[in-house]
């Protein structure tokens, strides 16, 4: 979702959040998922990725990607 | 949409590397029911969010929220500087699309369509703040009790 509505957008994974950079902002919030960070894409609560989405504007394009 | 224009205010102290730091916080929040659950968005400061199954719940996962947040910044800073420096970025990055629903929100208050009297009210223009200390000399009388949430209300008019 990330590569088609915020392409250069960069995931930084950080002790207890993920931390999504896009756009010259931080959404500082993004849960590291059910199994931390031992995994990649790792499943998030979709609630939590539709706020970022909305935080980032970019919400419209993120719900043709996912069921948010 | 059940949503409230919520005030906010939190005084943490962060251990960080090296250093104390106590963390002064009068910010903005979305709070908004969707789907059965209760979502408190943060707007300064903006870039994270919180859920409870009520609104009460939600607005205290949101205070724990900024918390690990703030938790997130001090492991990442080398020293006080760098830590007030992101803190102060964190806060006052706004979060637009939650703020043009939170004035939206204010209006309902003000129009009788939202009401929350489990909330103390708050002028919708009181003053948002971060203040970041580095706490050389510990003492007592620094501790606060917090401003808690509020409901932010149109202001009177001059």
């Amino acid at each position: 979702m990330l590569d088609a509505c915020a392409p250069g957008a960069r995931i930084e994974p950080r002790e207890h959040r993920n931390w999504v950079h896009y756009n010259g902002q931080t959404y500082y919030g993004l849960p590291l998922g059910k199994h931390g960070k031992s995994r990649q894409n790792a499943e998030i609560q979709k609630g939590h990725v539709k706020k970022m989405a909305r935080f980032f504007e970019i919400l419209p394009c993120a719900q043709q990607h996912l069921n948010l | 949409m059940e949503r409230y224009p919520i005030l906010f205010g939190r005084h943490e102290l962060i251990e960080g590397n090296g250093f104390i730091a106590r963390v002064e916080v009068h910010g903005r929040a979305l709070l908004s029911n969707e789907d059965d659950e209760y979502w408190a968005e943060g707007i300064n400061p903006g870039g994270f969010a919180a859920k409870g199954a009520g609104p009460g719940d939600a607005l205290a996962a949101f205070c724990e929220e900024l918390r690990v947040v703030l938790f997130d910044i001090a492991l990442g800073a080398s020293d006080f500087a760098a830590f007030k420096t992101e803190v102060e970025r964190f806060f006052w990055q706004t979060n637009q699309p939650a703020l043009h629903d939170w004035e939206a929100a204010v209006n309902d208050v003000r129009d009788g369509k939202v009401s929350a009297d489990w909330l103390i009210q708050k002028p919708a223009d009181s003053p948002r703040s971060v203040n970041v200390v580095l706490v050389r000399q510990p003492k007592a009388v620094n501790n606060q009790e917090a401003d808690g949430a509020a409901i932010a209300v149109p202001p009177k008019a001059a």
